[in-house]
């Protein structure tokens, strides 16, 4: 193994402290990992599509007609819809919540002021 | 050089960093991520908000919640909330992150290609002595790492790069192929609010890679057209983004808080994005500065997102959650100034002041404008902000 000159990089993440978003710190760190794996998915799906594309029209699949695969605007659109279906699945259990609290009786807020500001 | 940025897309010119497939995925998906988040999950914020947290409120204490704090400090605890932030938080770390991979790659090319980008039309001038403000050196600011000044080598033009590219991914496209849609708004509003006004020659403060300073190049094509930045890297790429796209401007490494120019040397001075990136004592030296550098009748123009007037206070915490969590230390206060007050102590007069929220002008000439920006729409349609004053005719006023 030799790699003498590794690839230069640029200034790694932000300066400023982050803002702790749950009681265990650990916890935000986990979120950030699975969002972060969940975009390394999304990436391979992107690369298995173009490849499957390039299938369709007969051309050689070679590494470099994938990196260089220009995605024209309507399949941008189809991988943007995907996107959309994909999200709604990692985040299933947000969309429950949130459909939940849509279904909570309304005790409608401009109505508990009405209540309050008559009490 | 093959690009994978397809037409219709951000605009090419020689120094913007291509992403290959994979790289264009994880910038895409960085975009898909952010739009489901405020789309999909944001909504139920105020669904937390309005049934649950604002009744048990109003049943505590007899009234409503009275201002952004009061509704922050309910929302401090709320799950729903603190896990929608930390995505949110995430999602910005990840789409630098998703342009700086593109852009190490392309490093050395990058450099090249804006080492002879120069094709004589303007020109750069910059200042190694010049003392980076604290303002910008403090935080990074909306989390982009090194900021709008950090050179990782030489001859640096990173920075710009990373802008260039994070702003287009960041805005879904929605700032326009030039990422100029401040600009361009502000353009307009000023013609039509001064049909007559012909500047001869204007200056951008906090130019950045130069997304508003080529929108007045072209709203003004007769105009000497100046921009000045405090950030080498982003002002090395501005010049040739420029050179690159035809357009004649002069980038000079400068602090907006004491300039080099002469007095009255320039007829219209602007800004986008950049008060709320200041501080208040910078921006109070900053107003003083463009004064000076205006001429007689010469119009200073700042263009922003709105300030918080007479938002709810559900809408003002949630416009307010850059400031603490996306590295924008001054957001908060730039947002509650006394415009008028401000532009008085500049030395501007009172009816000389002029305020405006104009319509996006991107999203009323696009067939199918993107909608939706930041937290949601700002009265009924979406509108920037823009502030500034003229300076009398006569030289003394």
């Amino acid at each position: 193994m030799s790699d003498p000159t590794p690839a230069p990089r640029l200034p790694q993440g932000a300066t400023g402290d982050a803002p702790a978003y749950f009681d265990d710190r650990d916890v935000g760190k986990l979120l950030s990992m699975l969002v972060a794996l969940t975009g390394e998915v999304a990436v391979i799906r992107d690369r298995l599509d173009t490849v499957e594309r390039l299938l369709d029209t007969g051309l050689p699949v070679t590494r470099d007609a994938i990196a260089h695969y220009v995605p024209d605007e309507h399949v941008r659109a189809e991988r943007d819809a995907w996107r959309q279906d994909y999200l709604s699945m990692v985040f299933r259990v947000l969309h429950e919540e949130r459909a939940r609290l849509a279904r909570e009786p309304a005790k409608a807020y401009p109505q508990v002021v009405g209540d309050v500001e008559q009490a | 050089m093959t690009s994978t940025v397809a037409p219709g897309e951000q605009e090419l010119h020689d120094v913007l960093p291509r992403p290959n497939g994979d790289e264009l995925a994880r910038q895409e998906f960085v975009k898909s991520l952010k739009y489901h988040l405020s789309t999909r999950i944001a909504p139920g914020i105020r669904d937390t908000y309005e049934k649950r947290l604002a009744p048990a409120f109003a049943a505590r204490t007899g009234r409503a919640p009275a201002n952004r704090r009061e509704v922050r400090d309910l929302m401090a605890r709320e799950p729903y909330y603190r896990t929608w932030s930390a995505l949110e938080r995430t999602s910005q770390e990840m789409l630098w992150r998703s342009v700086q991979v593109s852009i190490e790659r392309q490093w050395p090319d990058l450099m090249a290609a804006a080492a002879k980008a120069s094709r004589g039309l303007g020109s750069l001038t910059l200042d190694p002595t010049l003392e980076i403000p604290a303002y910008v050196a403090a935080v990074d600011i909306h989390l982009m790492p090194g900021g709008y000044h950090t050179e990782a080598r030489p001859d640096d033009v990173a920075a710009g790069a990373l802008y260039d590219r994070g702003v287009y991914v960041y805005a879904n496209g929605r700032m326009g192929p030039r990422n100029s849609d401040l600009a361009e708004t502000a353009a307009a509003w000023l013609k039509e609010a001064h049909p007559d006004f012909a500047p001869r020659r204007i200056l951008d403060l906090g130019c950045t890679v130069g997304h508003g300073t080529l929108a007045w190049v072209d709203a003004f094509p007769h105009a000497e057209v100046y921009g000045i930045d405090v950030g080498a890297p982003v002002l090395r790429y501005a010049h040739a983004r420029a050179e690159s796209l035809g357009r004649r401007v002069h980038y000079s490494q400068q602090n907006a808080e004491c300039t080099n120019f002469p007095d009255g040397h320039f007829d219209l001075v602007v800004s986008q994005q950049f008060v709320h990136e200041t501080s208040r004592r910078a921006l109070t030296r900053i107003l003083r500065e463009a004064r000076r550098l205006l001429a007689p009748g010469g119009v200073m123009l700042h263009a922003e997102t709105p300030p918080y007037t007479n938002l709810p206070p559900f809408d003002e915490f949630m416009f307010d959650w850059d400031a603490r969590n996306n590295n924008e230390p001054f957001w908060t206060a730039s947002k509650e100034i006394d415009v008028v007050a401000e532009l008085q102590r500049a030395g501007f007069t009172r009816d000389s002041i002029v305020e405006a929220w104009p319509v996006s002008h991107y999203s009323t000439t696009q067939s199918k404008p993107k909608r939706v920006f930041k937290g949601g729409e700002v009265g009924g349609g979406w509108r920037w902000y823009v502030f500034g004053a003229r300076r009398s005719e006569q030289r003394d006023e």
